[in-house]
């Protein structure tokens, strides 16, 4: 692996591989029929040295939130390089896409900027409605004006707003230092090498697209091929065709995406592949299951496909990105013995996330804070230079996160020997095609639809075995007519949708009183998915 | 109308009544993992091709307007 300079900043580690490498490609950006935008990594540095001037003309304040909303990833890339180079804090957002109802967008980034005081925010959206300066993408043209002038952030390279929701989506903020150490020590570990190419449709706004496929080509070198995630969807045989015809050697997907593609790409899109040059497909953002990987392999070994070329990493944007890093050859890959014991509901893992990456200590604790011996289950904690500085402009957050230095991620799960298995979440958080979403904040939505019942609505999920991923199901109480219902399930179903961007997801009516209160007064979740289960497992017995 | 009615029920088990004005994308009742394989079979169905990017909640979310869209296409 090349050696990424030691110096605590971020754009100085960039600028060294800039300087090194000038004419080696940096990122290749697709388009729905793979006509392909090269940039060196000259070229980008110039593409972005134009826009830091401008940005700096401008008078933003040093270390001030820049607001990246740009469609194409292209911009997002060359604005990102340009507001560090301004020495702001970039974070790029979620833009808007046609699939989504306008109003309910707006909303979202209305409660961004009200909890975060950008300096100002670069963007191709239309008539935003936010009280911020905004900005046109490379002119800086200033499309509006805001008294607001930013605050500033310390101890803070990058914002990543963690998917998440209106009013709660939480800023995390992430140092030079944990940015720098967290690529660093992951690419060791991959055996990252110049040579490397990456292939990624993944967007830029969650931490597995913005760490592996962004800053870590940045700071190695390496050469990036990015398909727009729009575009994937409609045509996953881009990726297959993209690998072949870019040799891409390492990429990173949600477990969904494996099964997905497997059973979408188009027989002749299949025509002189060749995928041998894979090295590593790392499975990360969602609980990982040996039949997604299996379809993969089944539907691709014949074309070169190797057979171990499968990777695992537990990771998250609170400790910048990877904990863990695992092959497939590796002994404990596949957990045949399982914990000592489980009393949980849930399905038990099959793989391994990986083991510790050096200077990451993990920990599994009980519920009284207890390290806990190996084949126990308990709650994953985490001590490592790689942890965030904190949730932006939300100390209460912060504080609840960390215990003595610890990072509790609200995961469940034990370890056998060096080999960590991530069993389930403690945290009421649902994991959906790779999306973390709070199960209350969808109740909240959802209780505010006219015809619902308020306050009377439960959130969770289920394993889909067709998409190999969690599938969200919303149970709402209604007194409506019959007449009624079908309206009532389209708001739900389009707030729900605008708020999560999630790809699949059933929503139920249901009489006054179904649901089940727990002796707190809230809706028991658990209690009300074990209720659902069972009355469809009887229903569908009875056919 | 009833024909395409038909076959967006029956090929995205919707288990509720949907009319010519029921969103189908703003509400991911078509959601975007199948989203490709209902264009193609559209396209199979009406012998129209139909690019993604042209197809959004302002045109396509309704079976009316997908039913205007390839109308406009013929």
């Amino acid at each position: 692996m090349n050696d990424m300079v030691s110096d605590d900043n971020l754009l100085v580690a960039f600028k060294d591989v800039i300087a090194r490498y000038p004419d080696s490609p940096a990122f290749t950006f697709l388009d729905e029929d793979l006509n392909a935008r090269v940039y060196s990594y000259r070229h980008l540095w110039d593409a972005s040295a134009e826009i830091s001037g401008r940005l700096i003309k401008l008078g933003l304040k040093e270390k001030t939130p820049l607001g990246i909303l740009l469609q194409s990833q292209e911009n997002q890339v060359i604005h990102y390089l340009a507001a560090l180079s301004a020495g702001l804090v970039p974070a790029i957002l979620t833009p808007p896409n046609r699939k989504l109802r306008r109003d309910i967008f707006e909303e979202t980034i209305k409660c961004l900027v009200e909890n975060c005081r950008f300096s100002a925010i670069i963007t191709d959206t239309d008539a935003l409605g936010v009280d911020a300066t905004l900005l046109e993408p490379v002119t800086l043209k200033v499309l509006q004006h805001s008294r607001h002038q930013g605050d500033q952030v310390v101890d803070t390279a990058i914002l990543q707003f963690t998917s998440g929701t209106t009013g709660v989506k939480r800023g995390v903020q992430i140092s030079h230092q944990a940015m720098l150490a967290s690529l660093n020590v992951y690419a060791i570990s991959l055996g990252l090498d110049r040579s490397d190419v990456i292939l990624s449709w993944l967007p830029l706004y969650h931490d597995m697209g913005f760490i592996a496929c962004l800053n870590m080509p940045l700071a190695f070198g390496v050469h990036c091929v990015m398909i727009n995630p729009l575009d994937w969807v409609a045509n996953p045989g881009l990726f297959l065709q993209s690998a072949s015809r870019y040799r891409a050697t390492l990429s990173w997907n949600p477990n969904f995406a494996y099964a997905f593609m497997s059973e979408r790409v188009r027989p002749e899109q299949l025509e002189e592949l060749d995928l041998s040059s894979f090295r590593g497909l790392v499975n990360c953002a969602e609980p990982v299951t040996v039949e997604s990987q299996s379809r993969f392999k089944s539907r691709f070994e014949p074309f070169g496909l190797k057979p171990d070329v499968f990777r695992g990493c537990y990771a998250m944007a609170e400790t910048t990105y990877a904990l863990t890093d695992g092959c497939e050859n590796d002994p404990g890959y596949f957990d045949f013995k399982g914990p000592l014991k489980s009393d949980l509901v849930v399905k038990l893992p099959q793989i391994s996330v990986g083991r510790a990456l050096p200077g990451v200590e993990l920990a599994i604790v009980d519920e009284n804070s207890r390290p806990l011996e190996d084949g126990c289950i308990g709650e994953l904690w985490v001590r490592s230079g790689l942890l965030f500085s904190g949730y932006y402009n939300n100390i209460e957050a912060t504080v609840a996160a960390m215990h003595l230095g610890w990072y509790k991620t609200g995961d469940i799960g034990y370890r056998n020997g060096e080999e960590y298995y991530v069993c389930s979440r403690k945290k009421d958080l649902l994991i959906l095609n790779g999306v973390n979403v709070f199960p209350q904040d969808v109740e909240e939505l959802v209780s505010a639809v006219d015809g619902v019942i308020a306050g009377r609505v439960a959130a969770f999920s289920q394993f889909s075995e067709q998409y190999q991923s969690e599938m969200l199901i919303v149970l709402a109480e209604s007194g409506v007519d019959v007449s009624e219902r079908s309206t009532v399930i389209i708001a739900i179903r389009q707030a729900v949708l605008a708020m999560l961007q999630v790809a699949n997801f059933q929503v139920h009516l249901l009489p006054p009183m179904w649901l089940v209160k727990s002796s707190s007064g809230k809706i028991a979740r658990q209690s009300n998915k074990n209720m659902w289960l069972t009355e469809q497992a009887e229903k569908n017995g009875m056919q | 109308m009833e024909e395409l009615i038909n076959i967006i029920r029956t090929s995205f088990d919707i288990d509720f009544e949907i009319d010519q004005n029921t969103p189908l994308i703003s509400t991911g009742l078509i959601d975007s993992l199948r989203f490709a394989q209902f264009l193609q079979l559209l396209e199979k169905e009406y012998g129209k091709a139909i690019n993604t990017r042209d197809v959004g909640t302002d045109n396509f979310d309704t079976p009316r307007q997908i039913e205007k869209f390839l109308k406009r296409m013929a």
